[in-house]
């Protein structure tokens, strides 16, 4: 069985029990991942490929997300790329665990926050 | 799997509706959030322990007239509601009631009924860094913006009190809130930056001040400005 959806106003039609990133591609509409391989199994957890669900009030990673007859489905909003950035910002920054130890000046963590 | 979960403080309930009606029920409370509330009442508090308490009791009435007030001659300064990640409510909320629809418009929640009541002596970032820490140790470092988020909210804070803070640091706390609001997997997470956001949107003063080098208490800082470590 096969469900209608939208995702930026463009149709998509996709197999039941399809994801959300599965149905952006078939409205070829690009979705970034870093841990999503099609030959694993769903871990959602990087949530880089966020996207916005209509009537959902978090945001919702693609990947793992079933497809829904009827939704309907953002990307690339202000809310989305922000997340997105946000989120590979830190992933990148590999923030340092706070060490209640450390007072040292020349600690890069501690004396510049993450910035 | 299909699965039933039910609160301990719902069952409890059940009884008292069976014996009494749940008219009787209706009763007591408020319109929108019915019957009684069971709060932790934790922190500087003369009389802390478990209370019940009908839905839409205000703040006050539970601190001072249940809760013995503030020991030690002491002014009050915050009260968490909800649990660690609950919002930091001020002085200025003492008067409002304590149900579902009146803490959720102050950003705040019932959550799992936990009350802190802190005194005059706290500096509220100081507080903030405390909640933060709980959250860096109770992650389970599954999702980035939680596992990354919370020691970087932590990291951010910490410089508000230690005085390297300025307005990148307060635009940096707002984004990181909302993404991890937004994006995180679960609950822990989207919840985590309340009390953050909450304490900067009641106890700005006091948190303006640690950028132009003072702490309202006088705990962040040595005397002649010198960051205490």
């Amino acid at each position: 069985m096969s469900i209608t959806m939208t995702v930026n106003g463009r149709q998509a039609v996709v197999d039941d029990g399809a994801t959300i990133l599965t149905a952006c591609e078939k409205a070829g509409v690009k979705i970034p991942t870093l841990c999503h391989h099609p030959d694993q199994k769903v871990k959602a957890v990087c949530r880089v490929c966020v996207v916005e669900v209509a009537g959902h009030r978090s945001l919702q990673a693609a990947c793992a997300y079933p497809a829904q007859a009827g939704m309907e489905v953002s990307t690339g909003t202000p809310r989305v790329r922000e997340a997105q950035k946000t989120v590979l910002e830190l992933r990148v920054a590999g923030t340092i665990r706070p060490q209640d130890s450390c007072g040292s000046a020349s600690c890069a963590c501690c004396s510049r926050g993450t910035r | 799997m299909p699965t039933c979960v039910n609160n301990v403080e719902t069952l409890a309930n059940v009884p008292a509706i069976i014996e009494n009606s749940p008219l009787w029920f209706r009763s007591l409370g408020t319109t929108n959030s019915a019957g009684t509330k069971v709060f932790t009442l934790t922190g500087n508090i003369v009389n802390s322990g478990l209370i019940e308490v009908p839905m839409g009791i205000t703040l006050r009435e539970i601190i001072y007239e249940i809760g013995g007030g503030i020991p030690h001659g002491r002014k009050f300064k915050m009260a968490q509601t909800g649990g660690t990640s609950g919002g930091c409510l001020a002085e200025a909320h003492l008067d409002i009631p304590m149900d579902y629809d009146s803490l959720s418009r102050h950003g705040s929640s019932l959550g799992s009924g936990a009350l802190l009541i802190m005194d005059d002596s706290h500096c509220i970032l100081d507080l903030t860094r405390c909640f933060l820490k709980f959250f860096v140790h109770e992650s389970c470092g599954q999702c980035t913006p939680c596992r990354e988020g919370t020691p970087a909210l932590y990291q951010l804070i910490n410089a508000l009190i230690e005085g390297r803070g300025d307005k990148s640091t307060i635009e940096l706390i707002h984004r990181l809130a909302r993404t991890m609001q937004d994006s995180s997997l679960c609950a822990l997470g989207q919840t985590a930056p309340i009390p953050v956001v909450s304490a900067l949107r009641y106890f700005w003063p006091e948190i303006e001040g640690h950028m132009q080098g003072s702490c309202a208490v006088d705990k962040c800082f040595a005397s002649k400005g010198e960051v205490r470590r």
